[in-house]
């Protein structure tokens, strides 16, 4: 089915209806059955990311112009907060908050955007922000900050360069940033180790630890790369390598009931599922399925369903399909 | 071949050289185009059919071994924005503080991939005001710090000498003569109000190779240049085919060694055995070169110009002189030098 928005991020309701957000801040539900479409709420933050609270009722939006919230029933307007570039909206694990970034500082709010923790200034324009357990992790130029568990005092892990993603691991041990210089910075939370990937064709926009936080995949290159974070870490393992994508992985998403699935999309609308059981490190995996493309334009997010079967792709051009996976 | 890439003019000057002026009459004329306008602050363009994003100018340093090279995180995010709406744009104007460098903007289009393939630089466009500039541009600036009107007209594609109906005779030919000390290579439009013809303004190519090569007499303008520490340019221009793994040894050498200084530098040159012209540009280190139309029977003429700081003429000449192939060795047909 297609839609009359062009998405940059989606979330899911439940199994049978999307939200699919916009960069002018439009937010679309999408019964995927009926296909029904109806605009849900307009953001007037405009859209970078959209978040749905664990409860379902709660929708978090980050823009250009700040972030707002709504409720995801009727798409009431609960709070917003305008004036600077925000790109992260991420709930807690409890539901009870929300962390955004808000320019040069992150601000968590409770589900109804009262601010719980506002931070001092970074260097630069926060540019992703993720949980730790309580703790926060931020990405700003020059190194990624880690808060105490009132998230109020930081400590910063230095690296020069331009910092585009993070993602924390699950278990809380490893922290990584995709960079504008084309690598990937992997730091070790308990001490002060620091890994560096480098020698991707691209910037690294998309890094993703999996639900057990023994794989990280990242985008940079045509092909998905899939580090290994078991035991030890990564030092001295090659990758596994998720091949044949065209333009870079454009979506990258773990799969929420099997820690080895893993799905892909990419700029020529490519879509795959991949079994990491299967994978051999340094070597090219063989894709699980690779599903006819129904678009040719970007794939922009990919989101598994309750049970792990299926899938359901959002490109660019407003093109939403679901594919069995199983 | 038609690039649909989105054309990005990026307008500098001096403050109350006229930039916003200029802004306001590229926005309010009848063209039909939908523009998006990067901004340093709110409000200071306000047109209905525009839409404006403010910036912040965050300069990152890159870490890819390029000592110069910068880019502007806020630019690659914003833009980043503006290129996955549905409401697509004609063409993107990005204006610069009054103090601004514009290296980190230019720059920011050769270093990151994203903004390559969506977007084309087209121009750097320099707002000078011609009652006032003289005394910015002649400004002696303590140790390490720079001069940034210098900096803006070094960089340069098109100069704009706003207010001429307020400045003398005597004031514009100093200030003109100023600028072309600095950078001989952009042509110069007198303006009253910013009221200069656009079509000298926008779709210039400046950073397009082929209309490098539309706009090849630009390189021929050069000015007597004496060896100091200023700003200024100077152009080469040599018959003679060239080494092409000489030149690349040597442009990478001298990039790689005084790219901080050299600002941009541009280029046809003719390959020894290659029909085609070779353009090339930089902006400090970040060099961009190809193959692009054919000799055929006009006279193969090597012309580059070197913009910055600390120019040695001769040195330069020297060292170009040197990746040029005997007539010997040549493997360039007889007949077309």
């Amino acid at each position: 089915m297609s839609v009359n928005i062009n998405p940059i991020d989606a979330c899911s309701l439940d199994d049978e209806r999307v939200l699919l957000l916009d960069a002018e801040g439009h937010i679309c539900e999408v019964f995927l059955t009926s296909r029904e479409v109806t605009l849900k709420c307009e953001a007037s933050v405009g859209g970078n990311r959209i978040s749905l609270s664990p409860n379902r009722e709660i929708l978090a939006c980050a823009g250009p112009e700040g972030f707002a919230l709504f409720k995801s029933d009727d798409g009431t307007l609960l709070e917003s907060r305008r004036g600077s570039w925000s790109s992260v909206a991420k709930w807690h694990d409890s539901g009870n908050r929300v962390l955004f970034t808000f320019g040069k500082s992150i601000c968590v709010t409770d589900s109804y955007g009262v601010p719980i923790v506002e931070s001092e200034n970074f260097s630069s324009t926060v540019t992703d922000a993720s949980w730790i357990g309580d703790k926060i992790a931020v990405a700003a130029y020059g190194g990624v900050s880690v808060s105490d568990e009132q998230g109020s005092k930081f400590i910063k892990r230095e690296f020069v360069g331009s910092l585009l993603c993070l993602s924390a691991s699950p278990t809380g041990d490893w922290i990584v940033s995709g960079n504008q210089d084309a690598s990937l910075q992997v730091y070790k939370v308990s001490d002060d180790t620091r890994l560096e990937m480098q020698g991707f064709p691209r910037k690294v926009t998309i890094a993703e630890f999996n639900l057990d936080g023994k794989w990280l995949a990242n985008n940079g290159a045509d092909e998905v790369t899939v580090w290994s974070f078991a035991g030890k870490g990564p030092k001295g393992r090659s990758p596994v390598i998720l091949p044949k994508h065209v333009g870079g992985g454009t979506a990258i998403s773990w799969s929420k009931t099997d820690a080895n699935l893993i799905a892909t999309g990419d700029s020529i609308g490519q879509l795959r599922v991949w079994d990491l059981k299967l994978g051999l490190e340094g070597k090219p995996l063989y894709p699980r399925n690779h599903f006819e493309s129904m678009s040719n334009s970007p794939v922009k997010s990919i989101l598994w369903d309750s049970h792990g079967s299926s899938i359901i792709a959002v490109h660019h051009d407003g093109i939403i399909y679901r594919r069995e996976t199983s | 071949m038609n690039d649909s890439r989105i054309p990005v003019t990026v307008l500098t000057g001096f403050l109350g050289s006229g930039k916003t002026t200029l802004l306001n009459r590229i926005l309010n004329e009848n063209h039909g185009m939908r523009i998006a306008v990067i901004e340093n602050e709110f409000g200071e363009v306000g047109i209905d059919d525009a839409l404006v994003m403010a910036a912040d100018e965050e300069i990152f340093e890159m870490n890819n071994g390029c000592i110069c090279c910068t880019v502007r995180g806020d630019l690659i995010r914003i833009l980043g924005n503006l290129l996955q709406r549905k409401d697509k744009f004609d063409r993107i104007l990005i204006e610069t503080t009054g103090m601004a460098d514009p290296a980190p903007v230019a720059q920011t289009f050769f270093v990151d991939d994203e903004l390559k393939e969506s977007c084309r630089l087209d121009a750097i466009i320099t707002m000078v005001d011609a009652k006032h500039a003289l005394q910015h541009l002649t400004e002696i600036k303590e140790k390490n710090f720079e001069n940034e009107a210098v900096e803006q007209v070094a960089f340069a594609d098109r100069i704009v000498l706003n207010k001429v109906d307020i400045a003398t005779p005597k004031e514009q030919s100093e200030v003109v003569a100023e600028i072309k000390k600095i950078n001989s290579a952009a042509p110069i439009f007198t303006a009253e109000n910013a009221n200069v013809d656009l079509k000298e303004l926008l779709d210039i190519g400046a950073f397009d190779l082929q209309k490098v090569l539309d706009n090849d007499p630009a390189f021929l303008i050069d000015t007597d240049h004496v060896h100091d520490s200023s700003i200024s340019s100077v152009g080469i221009e040599l018959t003679g085919n060239l080494d092409i793994e000489k030149l690349n040894k040597w442009l990478g050498k001298l990039l790689g060694e005084k790219g901080t200084d050299i600002f941009r530098s541009k280029g046809i040159l003719s390959i020894d055995g290659n029909e085609e012209r070779y353009c090339f540009h930089a902006v400090h280190m970040l060099f961009s070169g190809e193959f692009t139309s054919a000799w055929g029977k006009s006279e193969r003429i090597n012309k580059m110009v070197f913009i910055g700081r600390n120019l040695n003429r001769k040195e330069l000449t020297d060292g170009f002189k040197k990746c040029i192939v005997s007539s010997k060795t040549s493997k360039t047909l007889a007949g077309k030098k």
